[in-house]
């Protein structure tokens, strides 16, 4: 428990007062990210994803994976910005989109700025976790 | 094996969770079920009030089922071959791969949680939403389009709104997408939502439109009472009301819309999901599929064996609707998908006239959308198109 609150306080102080775009628009941070746990099994795997969240300064409450959702523009090929960026944990998720893993030592808003500077990229934001209901 | 068991049993119990719409938008639904479980006949199509005109008097009787709640399946199946050759993708949760009735027409599956093809049941609930939800499309005797390839692919959605054990990324959906496309769907089913769609899925819904793959959206249930909501009231925040997609609110046996059926400007037509159109009435639900055996809802009638339920909810609506869809691209593969818009939009009937309805306005009713999908109609057109 204790390494759990001292590795909250240690990503919590390594991400504070930053922002990203997405689709344009900037979203900026209220306050640090703080990590969760998911409690969530599949089938006969346990699958533990860490869920990190955050505040925005709107006053959005944010929970995300360690993963970042990259849309690249039609026809373009961002696996060479992937590389510029040395950024090697990716998988190719549809025709235009790439979910970059990333890690609590990662900057991850610094590395959504770089990638939206990129000519290729569309929008790169955080895997928000979405809450839809089956009807 | 599990339905071959000769005893009846009788529970009846409606599931009415509490939720609310995501992405701050203010509304709120629930997610609705009620099931029947007996086990008398392997072949329900006489209970199948939703697609067949030529049901069991009886139960007709019983459960006030209109004469004309039904769809018109009959003569659209004798044209289309039921869907065969046609891929139907179901993008849900809770699949039973191995239920008899459908386990033969499945050709691909994926998990987007994990990125395995093992999509069975994956949340380990004793619910059986994806599974109902694909019988509706594709089993033997239930089913809208029974020859159609299904192609399963799983993402984990809520139970409800306080459901926070839900891990569904962005990511997942827009792979979920994508895989479908991969896979050779020419239609989509998607009997879920609740929350703003992401710049990202809209992208990735339109693209698949401008391949002219259909993708239909279920409207949702009714706020925490039961009763629809107006989707106009609280803006664009719900996949159903994309222009990309195909929104689909659900009829009940009285040949009306449900109580609980979500409508709005954007919503295009309705189909049997089952339920009455007022809480407190009886409600009969649509027979398709449960969980084998003693797994699954098992609630119900006293009517069907526990491999099958009587579920309700627009979530069955939609794939009643995929499925017509399935049929209009047998018989034309070539029909774009706004095309086959308008030919569902076109060829409904207007139900709900003596309740209030009006069409008068673009031949669109507030709560009823262009109306009710007709089978026949809808194949008919899609014929004559070629």
């Amino acid at each position: 428990m204790k390494m759990f609150f001292l590795t909250l306080l240690a990503t919590s102080s390594l991400f504070a007062n930053k922002f990203y775009y997405e689709f344009g628009k900037k979203v900026e941070i209220e306050n640090s990210i703080s990590t969760q746990q998911s409690l969530s099994t599949t089938d006969s795997t346990t699958n533990h994803n860490q869920i990190n969240q955050y505040t925005t300064k709107d006053g959005k409450k944010i929970k995300f994976k360690n993963e970042i959702l990259v849309q690249c523009k039609k026809n373009a090929y961002c696996e060479d910005d992937f590389a510029d960026l040395s950024l090697a944990n990716y998988k190719k998720i549809g025709s235009t989109y790439f979910l970059i893993k990333t890690s609590n030592n990662d900057d991850i808003f610094l590395i959504m700025q770089q990638l939206d500077a990129k000519d290729d990229i569309k929008s790169a934001h955080p895997n928000y976790i979405i809450n839809r209901l089956r009807r | 094996m599990m339905n071959n068991f000769k005893y009846i049993s009788l529970s009846i119990s409606t599931a009415f969770i509490l939720s609310a719409c995501g992405g701050g938008s203010g509304g709120s639904e629930s997610s609705l079920s009620s099931n029947v479980n007996t086990r008398i006949s392997t072949d329900y199509s006489k209970y199948a009030w939703g697609i067949n005109s030529n049901i069991d008097s009886t139960f007709k009787s019983k459960y006030s089922v209109s004469d004309n709640a039904h769809i018109n399946i009959t003569s659209a199946w004798s044209k289309s071959n039921k869907g065969k050759n046609i891929k139907v993708a179901v993008i849900d949760e809770d699949f039973q791969v191995t239920h008899p009735d459908i386990k033969d027409k499945i050709i691909a599956t994926y998990n987007t949680q994990n990125g395995s093809s093992n999509v069975t049941n994956t949340n380990i609930s004793d619910y059986s939403h994806g599974t109902a939800v694909a019988g509706i499309i594709a089993s033997n005797s239930l089913g809208t389009a029974p020859n159609v390839d299904l192609i399963l692919i799983n993402i984990d959605l809520s139970d409800s709104i306080t459901d926070t054990t839900s891990t569904l990324t962005s990511a997942d959906l827009v792979e979920a997408f994508a895989k479908a496309d991969e896979l050779g769907a020419k239609v989509i089913n998607c009997s879920w939502g609740g929350g703003v769609p992401s710049q990202n899925v809209q992208d990735e819904i339109k693209r698949l439109k401008d391949k002219n793959i259909t993708v239909v959206f279920s409207s949702g249930n009714g706020d925490k009472n039961g009763k629809a909501l107006d989707l106009d009231l609280v803006g664009n925040d719900d996949e159903s009301e994309l222009s990309t997609v195909i929104g689909v609110g659900a009829s009940a046996a009285d040949n009306d819309v449900a109580y609980y059926s979500n409508y709005g400007s954007a919503i295009d037509v309705i189909a049997p999901g089952g339920g009455s159109n007022y809480i407190g009435t009886p409600m009969i639900g649509v027979p398709s599929l449960d969980l084998l055996g003693n797994e699954g809802a098992n609630v119900g009638y006293n009517l069907i064996n526990n491999d099958y339920s009587f579920t309700q909810g627009t979530s069955f609506a939609a794939p009643t609707t995929t499925g017509v869809v399935a049929l209009m691209l047998a018989v034309n593969p070539t029909l774009t998908a706004d095309r086959i818009r308008t030919i569902l939009t076109t060829t409904t009937s207007k139900v709900g006239q003596s309740n209030g309805a009006d069409y008068s306005v673009g031949n669109f009713d507030t709560k009823r959308a262009y109306g009710k999908i007709d089978a026949s109609a809808a194949v008919q057109q899609a014929e004559d198109d070629i």
